[in-house]
């Protein structure tokens, strides 16, 4: 087994990841210190400014309301990210058990999580959502756990699908046949070899929460205005005004946006490349 | 010596898969109906063709398989239908070497822990010892020691099938279930690991029921050879029985396909089976092999002619005519 020294190792040796990781991380940072050490205020409105391009004391500009664009930027930025990360944290937690113990113990527990991993799919996430916003009404917990809970079919069908690979290799049997209790091959053998696809799906299950937020939000039952998100700054692209003339307005969250998913991107693909056992080794 | 309580008794085993063919569901027999006893230190070959249920009777018997109905003893007790648990004191005595060796060895383990994993698994000696053990087998089967800390991907077949002997052998077993170890191997490294095996059995006294589709291989390795066809076996006896009197016809057929390996011998007969193997779902009746045999008649289609019957004390065979071969070749040529 690769010990945690060699991981590190072969993870630093990443480019692409350690970029993304140090990107990221600022990002974090960046969103958790700036508001209260700039005074950072979303929603304060200046009624000297509206539609202002950046400079002077908006390095942003502000939008039709006359709120600071850098500070909306920033405060969405701790929205959208936590919105991403504990969906998808929430959809892993539920799809991750449930694929395995279908994959690896088939029979009834593999009809029953396979059958419903199959309803939650077919059936229109959106529609659902709307309508339980519509009557229990928007919360960004709501939102978080309704994304995190619509889209654990997808793990749950990842993982069910390398398990039942794994589970026939011979190395498997052979720990049977050493008489290993079947919960401890599950998880220290089937498990190990069976979720580095998961490292790379990881990026676009938080870009996928991300994404399903801001179309939430543009059909109002997002995460509600004056709290800003990425998503829904983006929204305001829909008009042609701020699309064609107002480009501050759009386009500095769309590319943190952007920039967020590509460095969630290539950490995943640097976790699974340092997991990998064909992976040279120090 | 025929007093000597066997390792390993098998009775009248089967093992039967419930399949959907064209959404019918089928029962595939796997094995029909297998019995054999295996004595301490014996090697016994099981051969036959592809398919013909070899592999799932050797995990059947060691209990990987649950089977569905007939008795396995070890040690005169009957370990049949028992459960994970109550399996585990005897899984150290009861091992299996796969047929692949790439898929055999967990990709993420290196050989060192592979090899140490059954002794933690059973909790045999002290740390040190342990160590000191795996050592000491893994130098038995020619795995030096700076290979010890490398992973599966880093090394040959040939080496990665030492390692996988080297696992089965650590808990010094009394009965390994060889599942054709050496069919992925390239032709030079299949005789050092033979070999390899033999020196393995001469060191600890292990029995092997060493399954093949290779004659010379059972030549080279076995006491007595058990010839399988469709789930059942149709002969069984010592090795000098099985090689120099072969009865059944499916059994002449496999042997008189080897090649000799001399310019100048003479032309021997071969028995040409007619036709493929049949599918194992639809197994044709009586004698399963009656459709192929150039010797078969009417009779051969009853129940009750595949019966074991007793030729000598080493020698048994499935067919009741082995006799009129001669007549009934003359009957067909005249007709």
């Amino acid at each position: 087994m690769k010990s945690g020294r060699e991981f590190l190792h072969s993870f630093v040796r990443h480019k692409l990841a350690m970029i993304g990781l140090i990107i990221f991380l600022a990002e974090i940072v960046l969103v958790l210190v700036l508001p209260p050490v700039m005074h950072l205020d979303p929603t304060a409105i200046d009624s000297t400014h509206f539609s202002a391009a950046p400079g002077g004391s908006h390095i942003l500009g502000t939008d039709d309301v006359g709120r600071d664009m850098f500070a909306r930027v920033v405060c969405g930025g701790r929205i959208s990210i936590l919105i991403g990360v504990a969906a998808t944290a929430i959809s892993v937690v539920i799809g991750l058990p449930l694929g395995l113990f279908a994959g690896y113990y088939r029979g009834k527990a593999e009809t029953i999580i396979m059958r419903a991993a199959d309803i939650f799919l077919s059936f229109p996430s959106m529609v659902l959502i709307l309508v339980i916003v519509a009557v229990f009404g928007s919360s960004i917990p709501a939102l978080i756990i309704l994304i995190g809970v619509l889209n654990w079919p997808a793990i749950a069908k990842l993982i069910y699908g390398n398990v039942l690979s794994v589970r026939s290799m011979e190395y498997v049997e052979a720990e049977r046949a050493i008489g290993t209790p079947s919960l401890k091959i599950l998880f220290q053998t089937v498990m190990p070899n069976s979720i580095a696809p998961l490292w790379v799906s990881l990026s676009f299950r938080i870009s996928n929460a991300m994404i399903t937020e801001s179309a939430l939000s543009f059909l109002g039952a997002g995460v509600q205005p004056p709290t800003p998100s990425w998503g829904n700054i983006i929204q305001n692209a829909t008009s042609l005004v701020v699309l064609t003339q107002r480009w501050w307005i759009w386009i500095p969250a769309g590319l943190c946006l952007v920039v967020t998913i590509f460095c969630i991107n290539f950490i995943g693909e640097g976790v699974r490349d340092a997991l990998d056992p064909k992976m040279k080794r120090m | 010596m025929d007093e000597q309580e066997p390792l390993l008794r098998i009775e009248n085993l089967k093992k039967y898969f419930n399949v959907k063919d064209n959404h019918k569901k089928v029962i595939l027999k796997a094995v029909d109906g297998i019995s054999m006893d295996i004595k301490a230190g014996e090697t016994v070959g099981l051969v036959g063709e592809s398919g013909c249920g070899k592999s799932t009777f050797g995990r059947a018997v060691l209990q990987l398989h649950s089977i569905t109905s007939g008795k396995v003893y070890f040690r005169g007790q009957d370990i049949t239908g028992w459960n994970e648990k109550e399996l585990r004191p005897l899984r150290k005595d009861m091992q299996i070497i796969f047929q692949d060796p790439f898929a055999s060895l967990n990709p993420r383990k290196t050989i060192f822990e592979t090899v140490i994993a059954p002794l933690d698994a059973f909790d045999i000696g002290t740390k040190q010892e342990r160590r000191e053990k795996v050592q000491k087998m893994l130098e038995f089967v020619g795995l030096p020691e700076y290979q010890f800390h490398k992973l599966p991907h880093e090394m040959s077949g040939g080496q990665r099938q030492r390692a996988v002997i080297a696992r089965a052998m650590i808990t010094d077993p009394a009965f390994v279930v060889c599942d054709e170890p050496v069919s992925a191997l390239d032709v030079s490294v299949r005789a050092q690991v033979l070999n390899l095996m033999k020196d393995a059995q001469k060191a600890s006294g292990v029995s092997y029921l060493f399954i093949s589709h290779d004659m010379s291989v059972i030549r080279y390795l076995c006491d007595k050879v058990a010839v399988m066809y469709l789930g059942r076996l149709v002969e069984y006896g010592t090795k000098e029985e099985i090689f120099g009197n072969p009865l059944h016809p499916y059994t002449k057929a496999l042997l008189s396909a080897i090649p000799v390996p001399d310019v100048g011998a003479k032309k021997h007969e071969r028995i040409r089976l007619v036709g493929d193997v049949p599918s194992p779902l639809y197994p044709p009746a009586g004698c399963r092999l009656h459709n192929r045999c150039p010797y078969a008649t009417e009779e051969c289609s009853d129940e009750g002619v595949a019966q074991m019957l007793k030729v000598n004390e080493d020698h048994f065979v499935a067919c009741p005519f082995t006799e009129e071969f001669e007549a009934r070749k003359a009957a067909k040529e005249s007709a």
